[in-house]
């Protein structure tokens, strides 16, 4: 059962050590971030020329969705449709017990976490093991990914080395980060070598060759989508792009901005499950396109710069809202400002709605997206819409707002407030609770600006007359 | 045709808004490198990602190979059939002591598993072309080079030609080295051993794939 | 009505409603320095807020109707409108436009407003008579970037180019100068958990660099932070740029 938001808010910010964690992370990929984009100009026309290729492939994606299809099944890559995470799911699982699966060894990716996917094999008895080093931590301690590019970033490396003692009985030196990837490489190869079925996402999908771009540091994304039998890829239907050539302006757009690298270990592009004559590679390569909300998201002229996002990370290593409280504390799949924007329209405002209050609209996220994602706007209009939809119900933030609106447009009776407050400035208010639990309330002056002008002007008006 | 597809096309198709043309095909300025400075550049960017880069004449491969295998004590050796001098090669090495042997890739990744992922020290593969400006490694495994020579073994070599320096990714993409549409099963970038910086990102090198990547550029 | 004397320029300002209500003194201050580089100012009475409260805590429509008669009251001059605070100079600037409907007449007047308002400090950066300062001892100040000045209106280089020119004058940042101080309006009050800890951290991050004053030209974030520093017990250092200014000039007018 989920907590309330801001309840969850209360215990992060109270974790002084996941703080820590955060704070630490957070001002590291930051820094990475800057250097690798040293050349602001270059920088610039880099981030310029992919908004525009990816703003052009949300504008055309019925016909780059219908290459891409075509394309794959030209290659031998069995594509299906999903309306909603409930559809991937059965098509996921339809495929893995057409092979008898029971083990599947699974790649980094958002979508089968926003599809929640593995409590959905396990339901069905099919073991589905996360292959990155830090998804598997965070399954390990049966948590969710507290970050879209590192998973595991609310835990430090002594508390790795309790979480691996205590879950896999196996003890590493204290504070040795290698001793504990190699237990996680012994544990991993050895499911790589039996997986029946490897799952991965895809970064990028090129329409005009059906290829799957995978991007990754760890080889894990290639494991899984070589080794097993049978892959299946899942993605969301945005991630769609015309052909190779915009490629390197996004690689390098993403994985700058992601950890500061120029490029990743591994850029990995899948056009066909293994040829004949071919020696490895799966024989089989399934691509499972998932819209849950996407299309409509695509028709909708002030939210559709959604769909642009390349799931870099960058705007919530620039939140200082995340910074501090973490991915874990949001509650929803895609955290930080992507998450907020991302969540309430595709679970709608009911469910996720709430996410849209952690922001103070500070516009650091907006300035760090690769693709000139408006963030801030996006939250800003997300919020209109949602008090759009709920605008039968009187709050008392309704109230407060409708009273404020009727002050504000006569200028007479805002006047009159002002002069409300003047008068009662000594009054020692302890509200509103928010404001007071860390500062004292402001006074009102003796004398608003605008009785101050007034009098102001009489006194010139008199000198000048004398 | 599926339900869903229909139901995603529709929604698709609404049209509710106006398009804009977005001009993403300008070319960004774009630095170009000659041969000397693309090779030193992309040596220096291999060497960041911890790759080792001997830069050799092409007759001493065979040498440098039984060097690596006397100093590193690498035993089992794996190569494929696209490496020019790899039969030399293999007998070279097989000859430096009894310790050493070769296994050629030549039977399907099924039969080969539990060599591949138990037996293998390093691998040795060709390389189809180099980017220079990220220090990239461009591999297009076929059935005679597959695509787990550069991933399973602890230890992968790359034979470069220096003449397949290039300096930037997006060269590669205007005019790449495969026909057209017709995309090979699987192309890889490779730019360093495999990593990861998942646990308080600090690096460790051998995540999951090759903990060490030499880099052989051959004039 | 005749007049022989070669008429100034005129401004309108925007005192904002958080200075009209609280801080009075600095909108005074930003008239005197508006008056020092020369521009006769307008201050119509009918001016209430920008309307940037409702339409960041997602109610549009009262914030268009506020845009509207704000709009109306900004537009019988084809003046400058200057307004001492950044973020809500934003508002006018570059949120007014986007309220109404392309091609109407609104969305015409919005758009020549926009195109008229400017930020206080940014529109004086290069109007003062620098010359006409009065000398001071070596002092040591704080500036806080806001983050409408940073990114929105993209005038925090101006502040800091308007203090440079001042003599004697050591100017600090804190470290993550870049961050959001913890206001954000609304979000003080309904995110006040966050907000706290973001208030508290940039105060500490402030008070370290040892300034003896915090200055800014957002008196909403000097507000968040004043009032912190108050609750913490200690003097509010906090001073609205175009206040420091003033000084520096040595322009007095009545409290």
């Amino acid at each position: 059962m989920k907590t309330k938001f801001s309840k969850r808010i209360e215990l992060a910010l109270a974790d002084s050590q996941l703080r820590m964690n955060f704070r630490g992370a957070m001002d590291f990929l930051r820094n990475k971030r800057q250097l690798a984009f040293n050349d602001v100009e270059e920088w610039q026309a880099l981030r310029k020329k992919g908004a525009a290729i990816r703003q052009d492939a949300i504008q055309r994606l019925p016909e780059l969705l219908t290459q891409l299809e075509h394309q794959c099944q030209q290659n031998g890559i069995q594509v299906h449709w999903a309306e909603d995470g409930n559809e991937a799911n059965k098509i996921i699982l339809n495929i893995a017990q057409q092979h008898n699966a029971k083990q599947v060894i699974k790649g980094k990716s958002m979508a089968t976490e926003e599809i929640e996917l593995n409590d959905f094999l396990e339901k069905h008895e099919i073991d589905c093991i996360e292959s990155d080093m830090g998804e598997y931590i965070v399954q390990l301690d049966n948590e969710k990914p507290s970050h879209i590019i590192m998973p595991a970033i609310h835990k430090n490396t002594a508390q790795i080395t309790d979480l691996f003692e205590k879950k896999l009985g196996i003890s590493t030196p204290s504070g040795d980060v290698d001793a504990l990837i190699g237990v996680g490489r012994r544990i991993l190869r050895e499911r790589f070598e039996h997986a029946d079925i490897g799952i991965s996402g895809v970064n990028f999908a090129i329409a005009d060759t059906g290829t799957l771009c995978l991007v990754e540091n760890e080889g894990n994304g290639r494991l899984s989508t070589t080794a097993p039998p049978v892959h299946i890829a899942l993605m969301g239907i945005e991630k769609v792009i015309p052909n190779i050539q915009v490629l390197p302006t996004l690689q390098r757009l993403l994985t700058r901005s992601a950890t500061g690298q120029h490029i990743t270990s591994y850029l990995n592009l899948i056009s066909s499950p293994r040829k004949k004559g071919e020696l490895d590679g799966p024989k089989e390569v399934h691509l499972v396109l998932l819209d849950n909300g996407r299309a409509n998201i695509s028709q909708d002229e002030k939210l559709q710069s959604t769909l642009a996002c390349i799931r870099c990370g960058a705007c919530m290593n620039h939140c200082p809202v995340y910074t501090r409280i973490g991915g874990h504390a949001y509650g929803s799949t895609y955290p930080g400002p992507i998450g907020q924007v991302v969540m309430p329209q595709i679970k709608g405002f009911k469910q996720e709605g709430e996410l849209l209050d952690a922001c103070s609209l500070n516009g650091a996220c907006g300035e760090a997206c690769p693709v000139e994602i408006d963030l801030p706007e996006l939250i800003r209009t997300l919020r209109h819409r949602k008090q759009e939809s709920s605008s039968t119900c009187w709050s008392k933030e309704v109230f407060i707002w409708f009273v404020w609106t009727k002050i504000h447009l006569h200028p007479w009776l805002y006047r009159q407030a002002t002069l409300l407050m003047a008068v009662f400035r000594t009054l020692n208010l302890n509200y509103p609770k928010g404001w007071t639990r860390t500062r004292t309330m402001p006074k009102a002056a003796k004398m608003s600006l605008h009785r101050q002008v007034r009098e102001r002007s009489k006194t010139k008006k008199k000198k000048e007359n004398e | 045709m599926s339900e869903a597809r229909k139901a995603i096309f529709a929604r698709l198709n609404q049209r509710k808004i106006s398009t804009k043309k977005h001009d993403f095909q300008a070319p960004l300025a774009t630095k170009h490198l000659n041969k000397t400075e693309a090779k030193k550049l992309l040596i220096e960017k291999l060497q960041e990602n911890r790759a080792e880069v001997y830069s050799i004449p092409s007759t001493s491969l065979t040498d440098t190979l039984t060097t690596i295998a006397t100093e590193k004590g690498y035993k089992t050796w794996l190569f494929g059939k696209n490496l020019s001098g790899a039969k030399t090669a293999s007998k070279a090495l097989e000859s430096v002591s009894n310790e050493i042997s070769v296994i050629q890739y030549d039977s399907d990744y099924e039969t080969l598993r539990e060599v591949l992922f138990h037996q293998v020290d390093v691998s040795v593969t060709s390389v189809k072309a180099a980017i220079a400006e990220t220090g990239t490694l461009l591999l297009i495994p076929d059935k005679n080079e597959p695509r787990m020579m550069s991933l399973i073994p602890p230890v992968h070599i790359a034979i470069l030609k220096q003449s397949d320096i290039v300096t930037s990714f997006q060269q590669v993409a205007d005019n790449p080295p495969w026909q057209g549409k017709n995309m090979p099963t699987n192309i890889l970038f490779i730019s360093s051993p495999s990593k990861t910086a998942d646990i308080q990102q600090t690096i460790a090198y051998g995540a999951h794939g090759p903990k060490e990547l030499i880099v052989l550029i051959v004039n | 009505m005749l007049n022989s004397l070669p008429e100034s320029p005129q401004v309108y300002l925007f005192g904002t409603c958080l200075i009209d209500t609280f801080y009075p003194k600095a909108g005074l201050d930003a008239i005197a320095l508006l008056e020092l580089a020369g521009y006769e100012v307008v201050f119509p009475q009918a001016q209430t807020c920008c309307g940037q409260p409702p339409y960041n805590s997602g109610f549009k429509a009262p914030a268009l109707k506020i845009a509207r008669q704000t709009i109306k009251l900004l537009s019988s001059k084809d003046i400058p409108v200057i307004v001492p605070s950044a973020s809500c100079a934003s508002m006018i600037k570059n949120h007014y436009p986007a309220l109404f409907q392309k091609d109407t007449s609104d969305a015409q007047l919005a758009h020549n407003l926009s195109l008229r308002t400017f930020e206080l400090i940014d529109f004086l950066a290069d109007k003062l008579p620098y010359g006409q300062q009065l000398s001071f001892p070596h002092c040591k100040v704080t500036l806080h970037q806001s983050c409408s000045a940073l990114r929105e209106m993209g005038v925090a280089s101006a502040w800091r180019a308007i203090l440079e020119k001042l003599n004697n004058l050591e100017i600090c940042f804190p470290e993550n100068k870049q961050e959001c101080c913890g206001f954000g309006g609304t979000f003080a009050v309904k995110s006040d958990a966050i907000s706290a800890v973001m208030t508290e951290d940039k105060c500490q991050n402030l008070m370290a660099t040892g300034g003896a004053s915090i200055l800014s030209g957002d008196m909403g974030c000097l507000m968040n932070i004043g009032e912190h520093i108050k609750f913490e017990g200690q003097a509010d250092p906090c001073l609205h740029l175009a206040s420091f200014l003033v000084k520096r000039f040595g322009l007095n007018h009545e409290d």
